[in-house]
């Protein structure tokens, strides 16, 4: 009777163990098309094959008159029971006079601006939601690691949203972007 | 013989007086109508006020002045439910103070009826009325003159009374264009208008009418579908492009400067949005391998689109407009989604910020749950209640899109 309840246990345990499933993070694109959403089962886009590694790290770059610090960390994000690991990336940009247009280094974890989302090919896209995001300061970050730079070169540039502008909360139209729209050449600090 | 003779003069006698009598409300009528011209939509669409066929009565009100009017070539006044036949008249009550006031006059019944016919004459309605009666005063408020006479007969009225009525202007194949929004109505017949335009209710009012019947009649419509053919060829550019749609049924282009931004500005007679969310397409850039950079539009209602569908809400409340009427509607590759609002006004959660949290949840609500589901759930986690979902198919029917206790979507087809 003891083995049995034992047998039970292993065999429950193991069941426990099947239905969370965890996904390596490349997949996580293919599943924004389905249209009943996410399999139950799926409890984690992990980062199995440490792709988001090699961005760990300050890099910097310059892009006409605009002076790029990103800063990527990595961590755990979860929403409504669904772990995932993504990239954040927290920014100093200054103007090549030295005027700081917009310094995010000390926001916390969850207000981050620019969280990560998927793998596309080659590239990884985060999605940013800036000060004004109501006025369109929205899009998303594409960042990739350049060839055969032994991971110390990367290029970044926003692709902003099409949005849909109420002109009462904003009569100046959409809000202007502190991103490059330009791809920027990045260097590994 | 002689005693009809006697009968005969003294009903000549009377007549003369009547007669007298009621070319002085007519005169005075006519006078009020060249005046006045302006102040009943109505008359926008009227051919010919017939004054011949006009007909003087008196009543506890007054005394009353009933006279046809003949609609121009294709104008008719419309109902959702079309089969039902409309007689419009213009109503002059002139009370004992001599004060003339005046109404537009609409009744609606199953069978065709002459408008000149006794028993749609003002003092003969009554309870036993199979029909519908509405009047609008010169502000364009509905009134309740009549409040004996059944309003709503569910044989024939028990939908349109809970809806809104149109001039509209009647094409061969039996399709339509608004001309101008007339009025609408409510359950238990309190209405309130617009004055050439906006829908009926109040601050805090719930809209009533059954916003299939309303998703029913605009994908007949001419201009309508016209816009939505447009814009569903429009779904391949690189930017969003759009129409808002006015009280009156006109539509307004919406304005893309080019910097990937739809500018909708909402004024006191806008009553909805259609827009586009894109295909996939490429940014422009390339990745390291030399490949374009593909961007993929979810193809529902953005935050941004969910915010200013709030604010024709708003701007419906502010005005005194009503509800009803208001829309907004996408349009993707995929599929047509259209947002109807048929709650209690202050049950908005106002206090939403559009933010980035916000931005956040939707996007991961839509990850997790599906397109339609996860929309559905970003609307009840942050509180917008009222907010429908229904998507419009490709033959014009409409289904409603809501969800079950465990977060399944229900799809409930507008019959």
């Amino acid at each position: 009777m003891k083995k049995l309840l034992i047998l039970g246990l292993i065999i429950l345990s193991n069941l426990s163990g099947k239905a969370q499933d965890i996904k390596p993070l490349e997949t996580k694109m293919n599943y924004y098309s389905i249209e009943t959403g996410l399999p139950k089962n799926i409890s984690y886009f992990k980062d199995v094959n440490n792709l988001l590694d090699k961005y760990v790290g300050t890099w910097k770059g310059t892009l006409g008159t605009r002076i790029y610090e990103f800063r990527i960390t990595k961590y755990t994000d979860i929403y409504d029971g669904l772990k995932e690991d993504k990239l954040l990336i927290r920014y100093l940009i200054t103007t090549t006079s030295g005027s700081v247009v917009e310094d995010t280094r000390s926001t916390t974890d969850i207000n981050c601006s620019i969280k990560g989302d998927f793998f596309q090919k080659s590239s990884y896209v985060l999605n940013y939601y800036g000060k004004q995001t109501e006025c369109g300061q929205t899009g998303v970050v594409f960042i990739g690691i350049v060839k055969n730079s032994n991971n110390t070169q990367m290029k970044l540039f926003l692709s902003q949203d099409q949005v849909f502008l109420d002109t009462q909360t904003c009569p100046n139209g959409r809000a202007p972007q502190v991103l490059p729209l330009d791809q920027v050449l990045l260097t590994k600090q | 013989m002689g005693i009809i003779f006697f009968v005969s003069c003294t009903t000549e006698n009377l007549l003369q007086n009547q007669n007298s009598q009621n070319s002085a409300i007519i005169e005075l009528s006519k006078r009020w109508t060249i005046n006045n011209s302006d102040s009943l939509v109505i008359l926008k669409g009227v051919q010919k006020i017939d004054w011949d066929n006009a007909v003087v009565s008196n009543t506890d009100k007054g005394e009353i002045l009933e006279v046809p009017l003949i609609l121009k070539n294709n104008l008719k006044v419309s109902y959702l439910e079309t089969n039902n036949e409309v007689n419009n008249k213009l109503l002059f009550i002139k009370e004992a103070s001599g004060k003339l006031n005046a109404y537009q006059m609409m009744i609606a019944t199953k069978d065709k009826i002459s408008s000149t016919d006794p028993s749609l004459s003002f003092s003969n309605l009554n309870s036993s009325f199979d029909g519908y009666v509405a009047f609008v005063n010169s502000s364009n408020k509905t009134v309740d003159l009549l409040p004996s006479v059944h309003r709503s007969k569910p044989s024939l009225t028990g939908r349109e009374i809970e809806s809104c009525t149109y001039l509209v202007q009647m094409y061969d194949d039996d399709t339509y264009r608004i001309i101008s929004l007339l009025f609408c109505t409510y359950g238990g017949g309190t209405q309130a208008n617009h004055g050439g335009g906006g829908g009926g209710g109040g601050a805090g009012a719930p809209g009533k009418a059954n916003p299939c019947d309303q998703l029913k009649a605009q994908n007949v419509n001419a201009d309508f579908k016209a816009k939505l053919l447009e814009l569903l060829k429009k779904t391949g550019l690189k930017i969003e492009t759009g129409y808002s749609q006015n009280m009156d049924g006109t539509f307004r282009q919406l304005t893309n400067n080019g910097n990937d931004e739809l500018n909708f500005a909402i004024n006191a007679t806008t009553m909805g949005f259609v827009h586009t969310h894109l295909d996939s397409y490429e940014t422009g850039k390339y990745n390291s391998d030399g490949e374009p950079e593909i961007r993929t539009p979810i193809k529902m209602f953005s935050p941004a689109d969910v915010k200013s569908f709030i604010g024709l809400i708003n701007n419906a409340n502010r005005n005194q407009s009503g509800f009803d009427p208001i829309y907004g509607t996408v349009i993707t590759s995929s599929a047509t989604y259209t947002l109807k609002f048929n709650g209690n006004y202050n049950d908005i959660n106002q206090g939403l910020v559009f933010n980035d949290a916000l931005n956040s949840q939707y996007k991961n609500d839509l990850l997790k749950n599906g397109l339609e589901s996860g929309f559905l759930k970003f609307l009840n986690d942050n509180g917008i209640k009222g907010i429908s979902l229904y998507k419009v198919n490709t033959d014009g029917t409409s289904e409603k899109k809501s969800l079950d206790s465990n977060n399944n979507i229900v799809t409930t087809p507008c019959n």
